[in-house]
This record gives C-alpha cells, structure tokens and sequence, in this order.
C-alpha cells in the first residue's frame, strides 16, 4: 500500500499500526533472544585455590593444571596466583581469561595508585576495590571466584574471600575452585577446629603448620578431582620478609 | 588574592566530550567510576542482563561453585522499656549462613550493616547487591549529614535506598533489607526491597526463614519488654529460623538500637542457643514418639 501525503491522518493511523506491531511482536526480539540464550561467553577451566592467614603470616596455594569441558588438560603450568605488590597476592580460579583481565585491572589500578600517591597500596584497601570492581560488571559478571591475601597495615595475615559479585569477607582461611567443596572442610578441621570441643587445647597455626595444611589440602584434592593437579603453586607472605615463591609436584593423572 | 581557577576551559570541555565514550571504557580500568553516572557493564547484543546472569550463575547452570551467595533469616523489632532501668529501643537480630547454591560457601557473615551511626541495614537476598548498595546509602547519609548539618532520618535513608533499587527494577537485584534505626522523630524501621517496595513497620522478618521466625515473635512479641526480654526474643527466633529452615545457620549476630547509642553485642552459636532451649523445657526439641 502505498500512503501520500495527500491524507496525512491515514499516514498516521498506518505509522501507529505498524508501531503497535513491533512493539507487541519485534522482529528481531526473537532472534536476539535466541541467540542471546546460546551466547556463551564463559567456560571453565577448572583448578582450585586455597588461602591461609596466620598472626604475621600468609600461605596461599593453588594447582597450575588448565583444562577444558572437566576432562581435557589443556595445559599444566597456567598460574593462578598473581603477586601484585610486596603485601598483596591474588589469587583466582574461573574462566582464565577474565581471571587475567580481572589481574590486569587491578594491577593498573595499583599502579595507578602508586603514582598517585606514592606508596604501595594496602591489602585493605585493595579488598575493598576488588569488591567494587566486581560489582561493576554485576549484570555481566566474572566468571570468578577470587581471594585476595596479603599482609595488613598491622603486620597481621589477611585473606578475603568473593562471590562472583564481589560479596566480601575477611576470613581466616578460604578456597575457591572445583575442590572449594573438600578443602574448605579439611580447613574447617584443622585450621577452625570446629570438630573439637571448646575446652580442648588446640595446636597454635604456625607458618610451618599452615604451609603444609595447603599442601596436604591439594594433595588430597589432586586426589579426588578430576581438575586438580599437575603442580602446587604456592606463595608465602611473611610481615617484614620478601614473598616467597615455589612450585611443588602434584598427581598429574 | 585570586584563587586559581579550578574550571576547566570551554574548549577542553568540549573535546573531552568528544573522546567521552573512549575516557569512559578507560577509566573503567583505571579509576573509580564517578559515584553519581555508576556505569555497569552489560552483556552486548542487547541481551537481558536478568536472563544472562541467571542462565550463567543460576541454580541451573553449571557453574557449581560460582553461584551468588544469598542471605538469608533477618528479624527486627520496636519496643517500649519495661522498666526505669531499660532503655528500649530496636533489636536487630540476623543468622549468619551464606549459601551459594547448596553450597554454604559462608557461615560467618555479618548481616547487619551500618549505615550511619544509629542506623543499620539487614541484609537478606543477594549479598553482594546488599553490601554495594548499602554502603551507597552509608555514603548518602553522610553526605546529607554534612550538608544539612542534620542527621538524616530512617525514612529518608530508607526512602533513597528504594528509589535507588527501584531505578534498577527488572535487572535481577535481588534485596530485601531492614533499614532501622534511631532519628529525631523515634524508633523507626522499613522494609525496602529489589522490587521497590518500602515499608513502615514495628515488627519484621525477611528471608527464607522469616515464617519461622514470625511465628516466634508474634508468640511472643510483647509491646514493652525490658532490655534482657527483647534480646532474648530476638535470639529465640533466629534460633528457631535456623532449626527449620535449612537456608538458615551459623551464629546469631544481634544489634540493639536505643535511642542514644548502637550496641553491637557478641555471636552466640545458635547450636548453644538450641541447647539452652532445650534445657529449658527439659527435653530435645525434636519429637521423638514415647512408646510405653
């Protein structure tokens, strides 16, 4: 059909009719719609990650393996720990690349930080600012779950713990991963003691003690998980001691 | 003396203007994002960041141990002093459990939040949403303090803190926390949620627990009580909340509100509170048939 501008209602009342059209049924809502339900921008490439804060100390741990769809290993030396100064470690388990953009971000932010400032940010401060960065993709999150440890202003072990949306909280230990489920737990035994009674003396968490709760913590892990292997990356912060590093050998089956 | 001027020129204006889109996406990265224009990041192709969040993060995905942790049994109450020596006011009382999934990737987590310095928020739903958000409201508040030079009232906070939600209606917030508190004009406390619902009320509960813990309260729920009375009502039923509803546990956090000071008092285990319960009433709590 076609209109003139000879009868400028009937032009209306057609611009009206097609409007109430696409507005009840839009072209390309559907198709939008279905793809958008298959647009998958995430996978998951396993691994797990683990955290212990002491008095002065902070021992934190996690596998290298990468693999894909749970079964493939794609590769056995990717790190998930990210020293980002001399008092704060990162450290993420997800889908590898936004683990790397969400390292990338905050290493910016530090520097810029430094910059302005001139002094290296805290581990408290920087919590705080991983939570409100997470937040900020809320409606198209990370595909994460993210500890930061470190060292606090006061000399003290820290370790905080996410969701995927940055709900933070300061814990004495954490994991995150595949084997979050059978770590936390070993944790919750060993390092919370909340198995043992109130009035039993309970042995003090020393640095030597911590290191190898996270080591027997993998071990067992690598045991029972298909995504958790390969290696041990682990990393030791001390108050007043540079940050060790190193790489101990896990099941690689 | 002629103070520098802080302005920018109109010409650097301007082309600022035009780089915006690209200052944007870098500021992103390199610094906080100007608190009033909050920019979130959404899926592309116009997708629903509801539905998208939900078929990656939702129960239904796969992402196990990626899920959002929830909050869960919340309860708040008014009362009038019993006696000379109480000093009356709000009990605030919450679990402490947070669950990703079936998960409970939390059993230490502090529900109730502060938002000034005689207002809390509880914090039920998504806990992330009610962390962010409430420390906007925190941030609000003192600010209108410093400008008015006033403290701000629970109706106002609260009254922001729905409009605030109520701009992000349908995106997948999910919120349902007790503004309470203490201003000029009394106890107050209101309900807000995702939705933008925000009430007024002398007695509430939000969460999964919440009918368990109504039904507690409203047993028992008297309009004067003396201090030990409304604090002991308040434990008793989160107690109750986390017996029944497995959503619900860990510690019972309780804030009490009077009308010249917040006193945040210690956790009690709510295992130790059951079993003061049960010593109470001189058997288990559970109903175990008697055969004779």
């Amino acid at each position: 059909m076609t209109l003139s501008m000879d009868n400028p209602m009937a032009v209306m009342n057609a611009f009206k009719s097609a409007m109430s059209q696409v507005r009840a049924d839009p072209p390309w809502r559907d198709a939008a719609r279905k793809h958008g339900d298959r647009w998958n921008p995430y996978s998951f490439e396993g691994g797990s990650t683990a955290a212990i804060a002491g008095e002065d100390f902070v021992v934190v741990g996690s596998d290298t393996r990468m693999s894909q769809f749970e079964v493939n290993v794609m590769f056995r030396e990717a790190e998930k720990i990210h020293v980002l100064n001399d008092s704060i470690i990162l450290t993420t388990s997800g889908f590898y690349g936004d683990v790397l953009q969400l390292k990338r971000v905050l290493e910016s932010r530090l520097h810029k930080y430094r910059f302005d400032y001139r002094t290296d940010m805290t581990v408290d401060l920087c919590a705080e600012m991983l939570a409100r960065n997470l937040y900020y993709k809320r409606f198209f999150p990370y595909y994460t779950g993210a500890i930061l440890a470190g060292i606090d202003e006061k000399g003290r072990g820290a370790v905080f713990s996410y969701d995927p949306i940055g709900c933070i909280e300061r814990l004495q230990y954490s994991a995150s991963g595949a084997a979050e489920p059978m770590i936390i737990p070993f944790f919750d035994c060993q390092v919370g003691q909340v198995t043992v009674s109130k009035e039993t003396e309970k042995p003090a968490l020393t640095l030597e003690r911590a290191i190898s709760l996270v080591k027997d913590a993998f071990r067992v892990a690598a045991e029972r998980e298909t995504s958790t292997g390969d290696k041990i990356h682990l990393v030791v912060a001390a108050h007043g001691k540079p940050i060790h590093q190193e790489f101990l050998l896990l099941r690689e089956d | 003396m002629e103070m520098p001027s802080l302005r920018m020129s109109a010409r650097d204006e301007s082309s600022l203007r035009d780089d915006e889109t690209f200052a944007m996406n870098k500021a992103k990265l390199m610094s906080e994002p100007n608190p009033d224009r909050l920019f979130f990041e959404l899926p592309p192709r116009g997708i629903a960041p509801k539905e998208f969040v939900n078929t990656h993060f939702g129960p239904q995905s796969g992402a196990k141990n990626l899920q959002f942790r929830k909050g869960t049994t919340t309860l708040a109450f008014i009362y009038e002093p019993k006696t000379e020596a109480d000093k009356g006011g709000i009990i605030i009382a919450v679990d402490s459990r947070a669950s990703a999934g079936e998960y409970i990737s939390s059993k230490s987590v502090m529900k109730i939040l502060d938002i000034s310095d005689n207002m809390v928020a509880t914090m039920a739903g998504g806990a992330a949403d009610c962390q962010f958000w409430t420390r906007i409201v925190a941030k609000y508040c003192s600010l209108y303090e410093l400008r008015e030079k006033s403290e701000i009232t629970v109706s106002a906070a609260s009254k922001y803190f729905a409009n605030v939600l109520y701009g992000y209606r349908g995106m997948g917030l999910s919120v349902g926390s007790m503004v309470a508190g203490y201003d000029k004009r009394g106890p107050a406390i209101f309900k807000v949620d995702s939705e933008g619902t925000r009430v007024s009320l002398r007695l509430c509960s939000v969460g999964s627990g919440s009918l368990s813990a109504y039904g507690v309260l409203d047993a028992f729920y008297q309009p004067q009580m003396t201090d030990e009375e409304a604090r002991a009502l308040g434990r008793r039923a989160i107690m109750h909340a986390t017996y029944r509803d497995a959503g619900s546990g860990g510690v019972c956090n309780l804030v009490h509100i009077t009308p010249t000071e917040k006193i945040r008092l210690p956790s009690v285990d709510v295992s130790e509170l059951l079993y003061e319960f049960a010593n109470e009433i001189g058997r288990d709590i559970a109903y175990e048939p008697q055969e004779d």
